[in-house]
């Protein structure tokens, strides 16, 4: 094992250092006389000492380790895996955005108001919505935002509505949003088409329902034809429809939520708008409303008075601040930045190009495996393994394979309504060269399944570790580094 | 992996007249998304390539690959109760998480 695939604590000699630090010219103090004994370190930490140069080396290669849009070819459905311009991380890192204060005067900042300004705007156009907040930091928390926006508006109107409709093809998200909410969840069951059961929800609906969580196009990639029905149903039932934004990238600059008849929307801007994905890290998922939900909605908004940018409190029915300071800046930059440089062609282009990308990849790899719902889809397709499953080999298993050519995999077992589901999302930033090799190798595996399954079920070949134990991983974790002497 | 199955799995599997091309099997169910969650069905289902075969009182119980992977050196019991018909009790479940 070379030494930098080790942890950096086991590279580590006593005595080398990447920095040498010049003596001292302050007197030296004794801890006991300022700190009580009981706080004082007994042993000496165990910080590793390691060369500049075998620092470097360290962190590169685990660096390499990672792997992005920016590595190669991310097919994770529903994930929105596209590239992310470096033009939006020039423009973040612009003086006037990352070093400015939230607590600054707002006459000091008016331009980062401006541009939050101009982002509501805009979002609010690509929804169909009248007004919008960027404060909640990732979709999950919008949906909890938009669902915490129905339970007061239903208050506010003397109703204490206790239900939450959720399609079984939804992302788990929505049913867990609705929970955190206080809402009850109620699945309804999709139709032999894929598509939302009209009839069974018909049956569902009744005056204690708040509202219809719906995606659109569906995780199937599905366009929900029935749309303007379904939002009739609801609303004539007194509920709101809700809509998660995760599949945007479908109908980008088509068509809006707010044509389909949605009251409230949540955006992904690390999907649609080619914010990084946080794994963690800072997110956005701005939420917009219908005029009538409007006053809902969290504060500060930011708002326009003459030709100056303010914060607005003033609300009285909104639900509050829900994220620290107005959202996470950075982030909301690159998203406008996008939107700029793409203009409303350029965004039409993005959802014309998801479309037609899916459904190229699903016409080459429909011979090879079976897709369960074969007619057009929009941007990404569901494909079933079932056939895979009958040799002995499971999706898990042609996902793991698929690392050894250097592709992330795609979303597997979802949706959950799906055997052996293979969801794949391609998005309009890769070439038909990529889209071509992907296909290949895809058909290529389908034959090592027939003809040399061994191949597949024992990969990744290729990688740094191979498979891994996971049902080890499971039961005896390891949580805890302990230096081996 | 030892099969062990109680007296009322035992007296129900005995009690049934299964169609020629089925056969029990113990499965990997597997619900994923960003992250993947397994638990395990006792169900009847066609032979795949590559089972292994289990016999519990003499009994044939088909295991695929993955299944095997996940279930090595554990034992699994098989019970039936008229609520939730067969069940395959492992030592553990194996849980994922889910993101947005």
């Amino acid at each position: 094992m070379k030494p930098y695939h080790s942890l950096i604590f086991e590279i580590s000699q006593s005595d080398r250092s990447a920095v040498d630090l010049p003596e001292s010219d302050v007197d030296t103090i004794e801890l006991n006389d300022k700190f009580p004994s009981h706080l004082l370190r007994e042993t000496e930490a165990e910080l590793p000492e390691v060369p500049e140069l075998q620092l470097i080396r360290h962190y590169t290669a685990l660096s390499n380790k990672n792997y992005g849009v920016d590595s190669g070819f991310y097919p994770l459905g529903s994930c929105t895996m596209k590239y992310n311009p470096k033009l939006n991380e020039d423009v973040a890192r612009l003086e006037g955005f990352s070093r400015i204060h939230p607590y600054q005067p707002e006459e000091t900042i008016q331009g980062a108001l401006e541009l939050l300004y101009q982002l509501q705007e805009d979002l609010a156009v690509i929804s169909g919505m009248d007004a919008v907040t960027l404060q909640p930091s990732a979709g999950a928390q919008g949906e909890w935002t938009g669902l915490m926006i129905a339970k007061n508006y239903h208050r506010q109107n003397g109703e204490n509505r206790s239900k939450v409709l959720v399609p079984d093809s939804a992302h788990g998200t929505n049913p867990a949003s609705a929970a955190v909410a206080g809402f009850e969840t109620v699945t309804i069951p999709s139709n032999a088409n894929g598509r939302v059961d009209v009839e069974a929800l018909k049956e569902h609906v009744d005056h204690d329902t708040a509202a219809l969580m719906l995606t659109n196009p569906s995780t199937l990639g599905l366009f929900e034809k029935d749309i303007i029905e379904i939002a009739d149903i609801v609303h004539q039932a007194g509920g709101l429809l809700y809509y998660d934004g995760a599949n945007a990238n479908a109908i980008l600059g088509k068509t809006t939520p707010g044509k389909m008849g949605f009251d409230i929307v949540h955006l992904n801007l690390h999907k649609t708008f080619t914010t990084p994905h946080g794994g963690g890290g800072p997110g956005a998922g701005p939420v917009g409303v219908v005029k009538e939900l409007t006053p809902y909605l969290p504060v500060p908004r930011i708002t326009k008075e003459g030709d100056q940018y303010r914060f607005d409190t003033e609300e009285p029915l909104s639900i509050g601040r829900v994220k620290g300071y107005y959202g996470n800046f950075g982030i909301l930059v690159r998203a406008y930045t996008y939107i700029r440089t793409m203009g409303p062609e350029g965004l039409r282009q993005v959802s014309e190009s998801a479309v037609l990308h899916a459904n190229y990849l699903k016409k080459r790899l429909e011979p090879y495996f079976v897709a369960p719902y074969p007619q057009i889809c929009k941007h990404e397709f569901v494909l079933s393994g079932i056939n895979q499953k009958k040799l002995g080999v499971r999706t898990l298993d042609i996902a793991k394979r698929l690392l050894d050519f250097g592709y992330h995999p795609p979303t597997i077992y979802f949706p959950l309504n799906v055997e052996e589901a293979l969801m794949i999302e391609p998005t309009e930033t890769e070439t038909k060269e990529t889209l071509d090799a992907f296909a290949d190798t895809m058909i290529q595996i389908a034959k090592e399944i027939e003809e040399n399954p061994m191949m597949v079920l024992e990969a990744p070949h290729t990688t740094v570790i191979g498979r891994l134990d996971e049902t080890k991983a499971s039961r005896k974790p390891i949580l805890r580094y302990t230096k081996h002497e | 992996m030892m099969i062990t199955m109680t007296k009322e799995a035992k007296n129900q599997l005995q009690s049934l007249t299964l169609a020629e091309h089925l056969l029990p099997r113990i499965d990997a169910h597997v619900a994923g998304g960003c992250g993947l969650a397994v638990n395990f069905l006792f169900i009847f289902d066609q032979p795949r390539k590559l089972d292994t075969l289990y016999y519990s009182h003499g009994m044939a119980i088909q295991v695929d690959y993955v299944t095997q992977q996940y279930l090595y050196n554990t034992s699994v019991t098989v019970d039936y109760n008229e609520e939730d018909g067969f069940c395959a009790i492992t030592e553990f479940t194996f849980d994922g998480n889910s993101c947005s």
